[in-house]
């Protein structure tokens, strides 16, 4: 549904002889697939913003293209382009509704712009506002509105001309952690009723956990890695996968349980006995030292910190990590 | 004072107060209806505005700059040709207004650009977003979100034609300020000079209480 190539966007700061250029966006590729809802990470600064406001063109990349529904959007002049703009529905961290309209006008909005006879953006303003929850407000002003309203008016609107892509820029962190689950149920809600792809940019590990299937991780303006949220989580060199599972219980030094090793599972190898098949095969004793299962992505995944302790006086790793490995299990030495 | 005097102040008084609204009221709307745009021009083909135009906006800026260069009692003089070709003459109160409306247009286009930027660009760029046009844009967001700055602007522009119009007796356009230098300096008649003094106050107070009320009117409901 969106795939970006190649994307570069350079930025001159400052003026005369001191011009110099920012890389905000570095070779950026990235495909996301209808249906799906996609999450993008970064710290500030690491080019997340220049990201999704290039793929509707609020932002004009330096060098690369923007397909959005198998239209390049790079490629088109003005008119088409605004022709696009009205099958993208956007989502912003500060709202940014109008103050001197109603809810169900500031929804109307993209309605008016379609050219929506006045009876026609009634009906779908009723609809909207019955889909976010906030029916009872229609009448309201948006300083009347708390954050999480606000946000549900927003999200109404962005869905309003009925988009096949919703892109949300930070849209919970200014909310506080209760408000942003409802928001988060909602934009889940969105996306299974309507079928509506969202790409999410966030700050927020727990947001990208909480609702995405694929996720990629921007550093620097580069994308350094991207997947399905359980094939990251499933692998120990993904620095995305390390920040979606608990963090590491500390580890005890040379006491006896051997050699310590990390364990990874998927689904649904996650329910095989697999530890008992280590002791009997191999006649290796397993001391479980910390770690968990979760629900991410829609499957389950596992990590454990265990130590390993073989027959002899010094246990040798070796055949057992790759009894681990042959059985799936993505097994490292700590 | 005897009785006669005292009718006599009171409609001189009223006649030069009908002129001053009179005038200021022409000037005004006609001021705002054409400042208005000129304002909306000047902040959308800035360098970075929504639609650039560097060029035209270096012209018209500095057509604006100038025409509020002029101190006015010199547009007053310097505008009589044109004024001539507009009016027909250039003597009494529909005379002045030509006048009052060149020194108001620049004024107030510089109020409304200044008020269009207070408009959160993030509204605007929402509405970019949708597949808003210009004209979209300008309707759904730049206006109605600036009104209130807007409304505040108005006001301010009838209080400095109020002292503007002061100026019109220098070509017989009448109004209050005509009055109290007739009657009140070149007479020495201070009860004129009193009256006009009290009205001109009131005329002002009245035009910022009304204006405020309206801004805080349009403000009030978001």
């Amino acid at each position: 549904m969106i795939s970006v190539e190649g994307l570069r966007k350079v930025y001159r700061q400052g003026g005369g002889r001191t011009a110099r250029e920012v890389v905000a966006l570095d070779d950026v590729t990235l495909t996301v697939p209808k249906g799906e809802i996609f999450g993008i990470l970064g710290r500030s600064g690491a080019g997340k913003s220049t990201l999704i406001r290039c793929l509707n063109l609020l932002e004009r990349p330096t060098a690369g293209r923007v397909v959005v529904g198998g239209q390049d959007l790079t490629a088109l002049d003005a008119t088409a382009l605004r022709q696009q703009r009205r099958r993208i529905g956007m989502v912003f961290q500060h709202f940014h509704l109008l103050q001197s309209r109603t809810v169900a006008d500031n929804v109307a909005v993209p309605l008016e712009i379609l050219g929506q006879d006045r009876a026609q953006r009634r009906r779908r303003v009723a609809e909207l506002l019955d889909l976010v929850g906030l029916a009872d407000r229609a009448d309201a002003y948006p300083g009347q509105l708390s954050g999480g309203q606000k946000q549900r008016v927003g999200i109404a609107r962005a869905l309003a001309a009925e988009p096949d892509v919703l892109l949300s820029d930070e849209a919970t962190s200014a909310l506080d952690g209760e408000t942003t689950a409802a928001i988060l149920d909602l934009l889940r809600d969105v996306n299974a009723r309507l079928g509506v792809t969202i790409l999410m940019i966030t700050h927020e590990m727990p947001v990208v956990k909480a609702i995405c299937g694929s996720a990629a991780l921007l550093e620097g303006g580069r994308l350094v890695e991207h997947g399905r949220l359980a094939d990251l989580a499933a692998d120990p060199a993904s620095a995305l996968g390390r920040a979606l599972l608990p963090a590491r219980a500390p580890m005890p030094q040379g006491a006896g349980a051997g050699v310590l090793a990390e364990l990874t599972f998927v689904d649904p190898l996650a329910a095989t006995p697999l530890l008992g098949l280590l002791a009997r095969e191999l006649s290796v004793a397993v001391t479980l030292l910390g770690g968990g299962v979760e629900l991410i992505g829609g499957r389950r995944v596992g990590r454990f910190q265990v130590g390993l302790k073989g027959g002899g006086s010094a246990t040798d790793p070796a055949p057992i990590l790759s009894f681990l490995n042959t059985h799936g299990v993505r097994a490292v030495l700590l | 004072m005897n009785p006669e005097d005292w009718g006599e102040l009171v409609s001189l008084v009223a006649g030069a107060t009908a002129e001053t609204l009179y005038m200021v009221g022409l000037s005004g709307l006609l001021a705002v209806g054409i400042g208005l745009p000129l304002g909306v021009a000047l902040f959308v083909i800035a360098p970075k505005g929504l639609t650039p135009w560097p060029r035209l906006h270096a012209v018209l800026g500095g057509v604006v700059n100038a025409g509020r260069s002029l101190p006015f009692v010199v547009l007053l003089i310097a505008a009589i040709p044109l004024t001539r070709l507009i009016v027909g003459t250039s003597l009494g109160s529909s005379a002045a207004v030509v006048p009052l409306t060149l020194g108001a247009i620049p004024f107030f286009a510089r109020i409304a650009e200044a008020a269009l930027r207070e408009v959160d660009p993030g509204r605007v760029e929402a509405v970019v977003s949708m597949g808003g046009t210009l004209r979209h844009l300008i309707l759904m967001v730049l206006l109605p979100e600036a009104l209130p700055a807007l409304v505040a602007g108005i006001t301010l522009t009838a209080v400095v034609l109020v002292s503007f119009s002061a100026m019109a007796g220098v070509v017989g356009g009448g109004g209050l300020g005509d009055l109290a230098i007739r009657y009140g300096y070149q007479r020495f008649n201070t009860q004129v000079m009193i009256a006009t003094v009290v009205v001109l106050i009131g005329l002002v107070q009245g035009l910022q209480s009304a204006g405020d009320w309206l801004a805080r009117r349009v403000a009030h409901k978001r």
